[in-house]
């Protein structure tokens, strides 16, 4: 293996999926339906009592600020109501154990293990081949490993012989990934598919583990949670303390380690983790049958991509042929609409393509087979790690990939939305409007990040209401809904995730404008090797928030102090704390672009690379 | 995972409850002593809705 920053992570081995406590989740549930009926009362109060008449341009947008945000919660509570695991059956020996009607002789299943890279290092494609080489079964099984390079490069065809994998390529790279899989699903045709990106390295359970799940004739397609195994560990605290301290400072951080628990400074720097995804999120999606396919680590039955591509084939003629009869009828001046010249015409221009040629694919054709009330697809989430990863090691490529995400949902929610077309279950609804909702909080974030500024620098509330009561309202709620998520994420940190939820404002945002203004969201790699660079570029919005914040803050100090009217030491306190917290959320963000692996730090240091 | 560990991993949460409450219960200590040093005594709530 080349000398790669991974390698020493080499021996790391995934977490197990969260163990499933009823006590835990009754308490959850209990507290999650408290912090819900005192957020109503809340949000009721907020609109009926406390608004402030005399600074309503202020007041409204607050409150509905406020209320987005709430609707919000409540999706999102319903999200992580209830865990109901899909339940394991043993792996299948035959194919006819997987399937509806069996079909002549029984045989072993197949399988085809989908590798897709573009312009990754063909060593780092080699990991996974090798990986992907060695999955074993309990029974027969014809496995065959395929490397779909969009990159027509003759070196990762060597590697990917050399391993004794099979190389398939392409002219172009039409629709990107979902058209190299497209390629590729022509050329193969084993019973299953395993999607694995360039750096995905499935571990020999993958098989073993999810195929038993396609006992259900059912079930399309099983997600497994993706691990990255090269998150940065960081320093504890009393290190980084006595390094730079002496042995005082080891002693405070010791001390301060012993009150709080172990304090890591540098950990995960992006918040890549995607535990809370997977482990919480689509785990607890389950039960309405809503787990969306994510593309890599995952397995597809190949009879429902070739659904998915043949109900989006259907529905591409059917809405050609609509618009090829108009213009046959105002030629021919005819009435009659059952024209099979229009739809043969509008057949010979469609292409039969599984994988929708769109930036968020998966979630896509996930849509697409929820939505047939005729076959009644399902998908699972299994909650055990079945491969590794490789997380994005710079700010550059976590905001693409981050961009992808956002825009590619949005995409979907604007030209496709499925919350309102027909064929989806009512919780099914639900979980996909959670995640849409989701990229829309930027727009009430914003109004969040701004109010305490406005109030600091201008003493004007946008409330009008005695403290007590104001607290009386909100204390309830705020302080349920933070119980509420410990328990109901229990096991998990939450608080790097909610940050970044927060400080990332200006990356849904420029999604929302991309797809508002009908710009199409374009499918860059997300880089797999750290980027060299300066990134500050990409949070100068974080960093203006903290600055004016921070200016907000000190002007009202120095206005409390020189006794202008209007301010208040009560509400200096609340909007400065209020502030603190949003300056701690963009510290996140803003310290995650000058953030540099450890090894490259000290080098940098010792003058051996420019800092 | 024991149960320490867990809830090193939920601090957060509980550190985040005990400044919003402390805040609360200082702000509104605050708020009260200067009302009542302007009317004279302790400000009733529903007194004080309609302002």
């Amino acid at each position: 293996m080349s000398d790669y920053y991974f390698k020493r992570f080499e021996d790391r081995v995934p977490p197990p999926p969260l163990e499933h406590s009823r006590p835990v989740e009754i308490a959850w549930q209990v507290l999650a339906l408290c912090s819900l009926i005192a957020g109503a009362i809340y949000i009721h109060w907020r609109w009926t009592a406390s608004l402030n008449p005399d600074a309503l341009w202020f007041a409204i947008p607050l409150a509905l600020a406020e209320t987005c945000a709430y609707l919000g919660l409540v999706l999102f509570t319903a999200n992580l109501w209830k865990i109901s695991d899909y339940p394991r059956q043993p792996a299948p020996a035959t194919i006819n154990e997987c399937m509806r009607e069996e079909k002549g002789a029984d045989r072993p299943i197949s399988v085809d293990v989908f590798i897709a890279t573009y312009n990754e290092d063909e060593e780092i494609v080699r990991l996974s081949i090798r990986d992907a080489m060695a999955i074993t079964y309990p029974h027969p099984i014809d496995i065959k490993v395929h490397v779909l390079d969009d990159g027509s490069r003759p070196l990762m065809e060597t590697v990917a012989r050399a391993e004794g994998a099979n190389y398939i390529t392409r002219e172009g790279n039409a629709g990107f990934k979902a058209g190299n899989l497209r390629n590729a699903m022509e050329r193969t045709s084993a019973d299953f598919l395993v999607i694995c990106d360039a750096d995905t390295r499935p571990f020999p359970t993958i098989l073993e583990n999810t195929l038993g799940y396609f006992r259900d004739t059912d079930v399309a397609i099983v997600q497994t949670p993706q691990w990255f195994y090269d998150l940065p560990e960081g320093e504890r605290l009393r290190d980084v303390w006595g390094r730079k301290v002496g042995a005082i400072g080891r002693g405070l951080g010791a001390a301060t380690e012993a009150v709080f628990g172990e304090i890591r400074i540098g950990e995960d720097p992006f918040a890549n983790d995607p535990a809370l995804f997977y482990d919480v999120i689509q785990r607890r999606r389950n039960g309405a049958n809503a787990a969306f396919c994510c593309g890599a680590a995952s397995v597809h039955r190949r009879e429902a991509v070739m659904f998915v591509a043949l109900r989006a084939y259907a529905d591409a003629i059917e809405g050609a042929s609509r618009e090829k009869r108009t213009a046959i009828d105002k030629l021919l001046r005819r009435r009659d609409t059952r024209d099979p010249l229009a739809r043969w015409q509008a057949a010979q221009e469609q292409e039969l393509t599984p994988y929708k040629f769109h930036v968020s694919e998966d979630i896509y054709s996930t849509i697409v087979l929820h939505r047939d009330s005729d076959r009644n697809w399902k998908t699972v989430l299994h909650p055990q790690v079945e491969s590794r990863m490789l997380s994005p090691q710079d700010l550059l490529s976590w905001t693409i990939q981050r961009f992808k995400y956002a825009g590619g949902s949005l995409d979907i929610f604007f030209h496709d939305n499925p919350v309102l077309k027909p064929g989806l279950s009512l919780g099914q609804r639900v979980m996909y409007l959670a995640t849409f909702w989701s990229y829309f909080a930027a727009l009430w974030n914003v109004v969040f990040l701004i109010a305490p500024m406005i109030y600091l620098f201008t003493a004007i509330p946008p409330i009008s209401a005695y403290t007590g009561d104001f607290f009386g309202h909100a204390l309830p709620f705020l302080v349920l809904n933070e119980l509420a998520f410990m328990v109901g994420t229990w096991g998990l940190s939450g608080f790097k995730g909610k940050v970044t939820y927060l400080s990332s404002f200006p990356i849904s945002l420029g999604a929302l404008w991309a797809v508002a203004r009908g710009k199409k969201i374009s499918f860059p790699v997300t880089p797999k090797l750290r980027q060299d660079g300066n990134f500050i570029r990409l949070v100068w919005p974080q960093v203006v928030v903290m600055i004016v914040t921070i200016a907000a803050i000190t002007w009202a100090a120095g206005a409390l102090a020189m006794g202008v009217a209007g301010y208040s030491l009560g509400g200096l306190i609340v909007n400065g704390l209020w502030g603190l917290n949003n300056i701690l959320a963009m510290s996140v963000m803003v310290r995650a672009a000058f953030w540099k692996p450890p090894e490259e730090r000290e080098q940098a240091i010792e003058g051996v690379v420019p800092a | 995972m024991k149960f320490s560990e867990k809830l090193r991993r939920g601090r957060a949460h509980l550190l985040i409850v005990a400044v919003m409450i402390v805040t609360a219960i200082v702000v509104v200590n605050l708020e009260d002593e200067a009302l009542t040093s302007e009317v004279g005594h302790h400000p009733d709530h529903a007194e004080l809705r309609g302002q």
